[in-house]
């Protein structure tokens, strides 16, 4: 046998061993469903999309009302603290007011002492 | 999407989906065997044959139907190098290990057919993959080289190198059969 005849029949050999193969019977159905379900995935993202929108319309309205409670929230504070403060000056009225009439009622309660020390002092001289 | 796109797309549809059935129909024997013969493994080459179909209907709109087998042969080709590559799966059975014909009387021919596939299975990727074009699909060393983005003196060289070795570790162990 020639070089030439025995490379032919070496690449003979070769071809048979690499012929091609049918794809399993299920492969045709199987590429197809997976086309579908690839369809079916734009499909949805695409339905998705104006979902996200409306995600994002949420998010965004529940941030303008967290601002909104959180102004509020801090003016409740505020007007608290000024509160806190008159009623602050109020007490601090009353008890000086409290004192003065303490004071009042001890020198009261002092000059009417001093006049009983002064009868009973009188009364022991006349004994 | 405005409604005359709409309306346009939901006419094409079925057009569209009868032609890739079609192509589908007729090529996946070619591209299946291409990644089976590469991969030497039936479940991993329906999943890259898969991937190229899925491919191929994303990109057939803008794709020459004139072009449908070149771009099949080197869509396969690549995805099944890369597949290999991602998951290691490199040809674990070295020259040296690649199984010996179990039996002398058995038919010479499947005996040695067998046992080309084994030592195919052995090579590098870029020369294994040139071997299955060349072999499986009869495709000329020019047009893989436009396929594998490589030099036509490279795929020569690959292909002398490969049926060398082939020669030699199928003189060696099953006599001269060539």
């Amino acid at each position: 046998m020639g070089d030439e005849e025995r490379t032919d029949e070496f690449e003979k050999q070769l071809k048979a061993a690499l012929a091609r193969e049918e794809a399993p019977a299920w492969f045709e159905a199987r590429v197809m469903n997976a086309v579908n379900q690839s369809g079916a995935l734009k499909s949805r993202q695409g339905m998705a999309l104006p979902h996200r929108r409306w995600q994002w319309v949420t998010a965004a309205a529940a941030a303008v009302i967290m601002i909104a409670a959180g102004n509020e929230w801090a003016h409740h504070v505020a007007l608290e603290h000024i509160k806190q403060a008159h009623m602050d000056a109020d007490q601090r009225a009353a008890g000086q007011a409290a004192k003065a009439k303490l004071l009042l009622a001890m020198r009261i309660t002092s000059t009417k002492l001093a006049e009983i020390q002064q009868k009973v002092d009188e009364a022991q001289r006349n004994d | 999407m405005d409604l005359a796109a709409a309306a346009k797309e939901s006419v094409a549809e079925p057009e569209a989906r009868a032609s890739f059935a079609q192509v589908l129909r007729e090529h996946q024997a070619m591209v299946f065997s291409i990644a089976l013969h590469f991969l030497r493994d039936r479940s991993a080459a329906e999943e890259v044959a898969q991937d190229v179909f899925l491919q191929l209907h994303r990109n057939l709109d803008g794709l020459d139907p004139g072009r449908v087998i070149f771009w099949l042969r080197k869509v396969t080709s690549n995805r099944a190098i890369d597949y290999v590559r991602k998951r290691k799966l490199r040809a674990t059975i070295s020259l040296e290990d690649a199984p010996e014909p179990r039996s002398a009387g058995a038919q010479p021919d499947l005996l040695l057919q067998g046992r080309l596939r084994s030592l195919i299975a052995t090579l590098p990727e870029k020369p294994r993959m040139v071997m299955v074009l060349r072999y499986q699909e009869d495709v000329m060393p020019e047009e893989i080289a436009r396929m594998l983005g490589m030099p036509v003196r490279t795929v020569k060289s690959h292909l002398q190198r490969s049926l060398a070795m082939l020669r030699e570790k199928i003189d060696r162990s099953m006599g001269d059969i060539r």
